[in-house]
C-alpha cells in the first residue's frame, strides 16, 4: 500500500512542470555616487522568484541602495496563529544578496481580525496588541537582515485608517505598543513612524487630516518616545523639486516643513527617510508632468536630498515596477514595465547614479 | 406554457433561496439602495475631462454627468463621493460607496471581488495624421512618426517599419502640433488628448486606435441585483441623446 502510494506520488511529481531553479547568486554591491538613492519596490503580489530576483538586480544596476517594500500582515498570517513566511523570505534574501538596504513596511489587517465588509486598513483598538505581536514576530524572523521597519502607512487618511476619522492619538497608541515589541526582538532595529500623506486639508475634513497638524498631534500624544526615525512621503505633483515649501501645496520640499516640526519638538537627532516620492508622467492626470520633466525632476530630487538634506538618509521613489499593469495612471509612476522593459526615467537615473551629474536639458540622450 | 411557468415558480423560488442560503448571503443590494433613495458614486476628481473640481469646489466632468444620468434612470438621488484613486476599491469593499465611476479601466484580475459594467468609453493610444489624411497602416507608412519622449506611445514605435523616421518631442502638445501642421506625417498620442486637441479647433485626423483601455463602472461582485439594475440603466443611458451630447461637450465630435 505504502509502495503504491509512493509510486503514485512519484508519478504525480513527474507530471508537474519542473520548478524553475533560481539561485540567490553571489553577493553584489551597489555602485552609486549617491548613497541616498532608493526606490519603493512592489513585490507584494509577485509570485515568481525569478521576477523578484530580476526586479531587485535591476534596482541595484540603476544605482539604488535602498528599497522599501510592503509586507502585508494578512498575507503572512492568513489564519490566526499560522504564519507563512515563504514569500517574504524570498524578498528579504534576494534584497540582501543584491546588496540592498531593505526598509519593511508593515500593515494590512487580516480578514479574520476585522468585521465582514471592512477595509484591510481597519485595526480596531482591541486588536492593536495582536498587531504588535505580529511586528515582534517579523523582527525576530529577520533580525540582522531587516534593519528598518515602518509601522503602518499614511494614518492621516481615512482610507488608511479603516474609513474612520484619522486620529493622531490612536496612532500614537499603536506606536506605543509596537515600538517596544519590535525593540525587544532586535535592539538595533530602527523603527520608523508611518509616513503621512502630504495633505494640506482643513481639519474639519473627515476623510483626511493635514499632515503637519497630524504630526503635531502625534507629538502632543507622546509618540516621540516610540519611533527612531520618521518616514516621509514627498510627492512632487506638478512642481519641480526645488519648488519652495508651502503649507498650502504638495511638493517635494514639503518634507522640509515636516523636518521643521521635528526640530521644533526636539527630535533633531532623528533622521527622516523618504519612503515614497516622485513624479507621474500620465498624459492627463492633473498632478502629472511630462516624461521628460519627470526624468529631470527625479534626478534633481535625488541630488537635492544628497546635497541639502543632511537629516535625510534615503529617498525611495514610488514605484519601481508593478507585477502586472495597473491599467491606470499608477503605471506612470513606474520605472520599469511589468515585462521588465526599462522606462526612460530608469535610464535617466542609472546615468545620474554614475557621476551625480544631471541632464543639461529636458532632452536627455536616450 | 404560462401554466407550466407558474407551476415551476415555487421550485424556482426554493432553488434561488437555497442558492442564496448556500452562498451565505442574501443579495438585497438593490433594495437597500432603493430604501435609502440615493445611489452613492465614488470618484477621484483629478482626471479631466472625466472628473475634476470646478472653481467653486463642485464636481464636474463626463463621469459626473454619467452618474447623474444613471441615477436619474434608476429614479434615485445621486450622492457623489470624492475619494482618492488609491482608495476607490477599498471604499467599495468597505461599503462606503455603491459604484465607482472614475475613468476606471477594466481589470481582469479583480473580477472575483468586483463586478464591472460594459465599457462606456475606450481610451488608449491613437494614430493621428494631419487634417485630411487617411493612411492607416503604421508599418506601411513612408515618412515620419511623432512621439513624446518616454511616453507609452514611444514604446509602441518599435512596431514601426524600417524607414520610418521617429521624431521625438518633449511634450504631447508638441506632438499634436507637429502632426496638425504637417511637420510629421503621423503621430502617436493619447486618445483623449487628441480628442481635446480636435475639440479645441484643429481638424487633426484620428486614423485608428492602437491600444485600448476600456473604462467601466465598478460594483461589489456580490451586489448582483444592484449590478444588474445599474448595467440596464447604463445601456439605456448610452443609447440616449443626453449621453451623446455630454460626450460631445466634453470630448468633441467623433470621440
Amino acid at each position: 500500500m505504502l509502495r503504491t502510494g509512493l509510486g503514485l506520488a512519484t508519478l504525480a511529481a513527474l507530471g508537474r512542470p519542473a520548478r524553475l531553479l533560481v539561485a540567490l547568486g553571489p553577493r553584489q554591491q551597489v555602485v552609486s555616487c549617491n548613497p541616498k538613492l532608493g526606490v519603493h519596490t512592489r513585490l507584494t503580489d509577485e509570485v515568481e522568484e525569478w521576477k523578484i530576483k530580476r526586479t531587485l538586480s535591476m534596482v541595484r544596476e540603476m544605482g539604488a541602495r535602498w528599497v522599501v517594500e510592503y509586507f502585508p500582515w494578512a498575507y503572512i498570517e492568513p489564519e490566526p496563529g499560522r504564519d507563512s513566511w515563504a514569500h517574504s523570505d524570498l524578498v528579504v534574501e534576494h534584497a540582501e544578496r543584491q546588496g540592498l538596504a531593505l526598509i519593511a513596511r508593515l500593515g494590512y489587517v487580516p480578514a479574520w481580525l476585522r468585521p465582514e465588509q471592512s477595509a484591510p486598513s481597519l485595526l480596531q483598538a482591541e486588536s492593536r496588541r495582536i498587531f504588535a505581536d505580529f511586528c515582534a514576530r517579523f523582527a525576530r524572523r529577520y533580525r540582522g537582515a531587516v534593519r528598518y521597519v515602518i509601522v503602518w502607512n499614511e494614518p492621516n487618511l481615512a482610507q488608511e485608517w479603516g474609513f474612520r476619522p484619522p486620529s493622531p492619538s490612536e496612532y500614537s497608541e499603536m506606536l506605543r505598543l509596537c515600538y517596544p515589541a519590535l525593540k525587544a526582538e532586535d535592539t538595533s532595529l530602527k523603527v520608523l513612524a508611518g509616513a503621512l500623506a502630504p495633505m494640506p486639508s482643513p481639519l474639519s475634513d473627515p476623510l483626511a487630516m493635514d499632515d503637519l497638524a497630524y504630526l503635531e498631534g502625534m507629538y502632543a500624544g507622546g509618540a516621540s518616545a516610540y519611533f527612531d526615525a520618521l518616514a516621509v512621503h514627498a510627492y512632487g505633483w506638478a512642481y519641480p523639486p526645488d519648488d519652495a515649501p508651502s503649507t498650502e501645496r504638495v511638493n517635494f520640499r514639503r518634507t522640509e516643513l515636516i523636518r521643521a516640526l521635528m526640530v521644533a519638538y526636539g527630535d533633531t537627532g532623528k533622521p527622516c527617510f523618504v519612503t515614497e516620492a516622485g513624479w507621474n508622467d500620465h498624459p492627463r492626470w492633473t498632478r502629472a508632468v511630462s516624461p521628460a520633466e519627470r526624468m529631470l525632476y527625479t534626478q534633481q530630487a535625488y541630488d537635492l536630498a544628497l546635497r541639502q538634506w543632511p537629516w535625510c538618509e534615503a529617498v525611495a521613489m514610488w514605484a519601481f515596477r508593478f507585477p502586472w499593469p495597473q491599467r491606470t495612471y499608477q503605471d506612470h509612476f513606474s520605472f520599469v514595465a511589468p515585462d521588465f522593459t526599462p522606462r526612460a526615467v530608469y535610464e535617466a537615473v542609472r546615468q545620474y547614479s554614475h557621476q551625480c551629474t544631471m541632464a543639461a536639458s529636458l532632452r536627455p540622450a536616450l | 406554457m404560462k401554466r407550466r411557468s407558474l407551476l415551476l415558480l415555487p421550485a424556482a423560488l426554493a432553488a434561488s433561496a437555497l442558492l442564496a442560503s448556500a452562498c451565505g448571503r442574501q443579495d438585497d443590494s438593490l433594495t437597500v439602495v432603493r430604501q435609502r433613495g440615493s445611489l452613492r458614486v465614488a470618484l477621484d476628481p483629478s482626471f479631466p475631462p472625466f472628473e475634476m473640481l470646478a472653481g467653486e469646489g463642485s464636481l464636474q466632468g463626463l463621469d459626473v454627468e454619467l452618474a447623474q444620468l444613471i441615477s436619474a434612470q434608476l429614479g434615485l438621488d445621486l450622492d457623489l463621493r470624492s475619494i482618492s484613486f488609491d482608495g476607490l476599491y477599498d471604499a467599495l469593499a468597505a461599503g462606503e460607496t455603491d459604484v465607482i465611476a472614475s475613468a476606471l479601466p477594466y481589470d481582469p484580475l479583480r473580477t472575483q471581488d468586483v463586478r464591472y459594467s460594459d465599457p462606456y468609453f475606450e481610451d488608449g493610444v491613437v494614430l493621428i495624421a494631419p487634417p485630411g489624411s487617411s493612411g492607416d497602416d503604421l508599418n506601411a507608412m513612408n515618412g515620419s512618426l511623432a512621439v513624446e519622449i518616454g511616453s507609452e506611445a514611444s514604446l509602441l514605435t518599435r512596431q514601426a517599419a524600417e524607414g520610418v523616421t521617429i521624431l521625438q518631442f518633449t511634450s504631447e502638445p508638441e506632438v499634436l502640433a507637429a502632426v496638425w501642421t504637417g511637420k510629421a506625417g503621423h503621430g502617436l498620442a493619447n486618445k483623449v488628448s487628441a480628442c481635446l486637441y480636435r475639440r479645441d479647433g484643429t481638424s487633426l485626423t484620428i486614423v485608428r486606435q492602437v491600444s485600448r483601455t476600456p473604462y467601466c463602472l465598478a460594483l461589489r461582485a456580490q451586489d448582483a441585483s444592484l449590478g444588474q439594475a445599474v448595467s440596464d440603466a447604463l445601456r439605456q443611458v448610452l443609447a440616449g441623446d443626453a449621453w451623446k451630447q455630454a460626450k460631445t461637450r466634453w470630448l468633441g465630435d467623433g470621440c
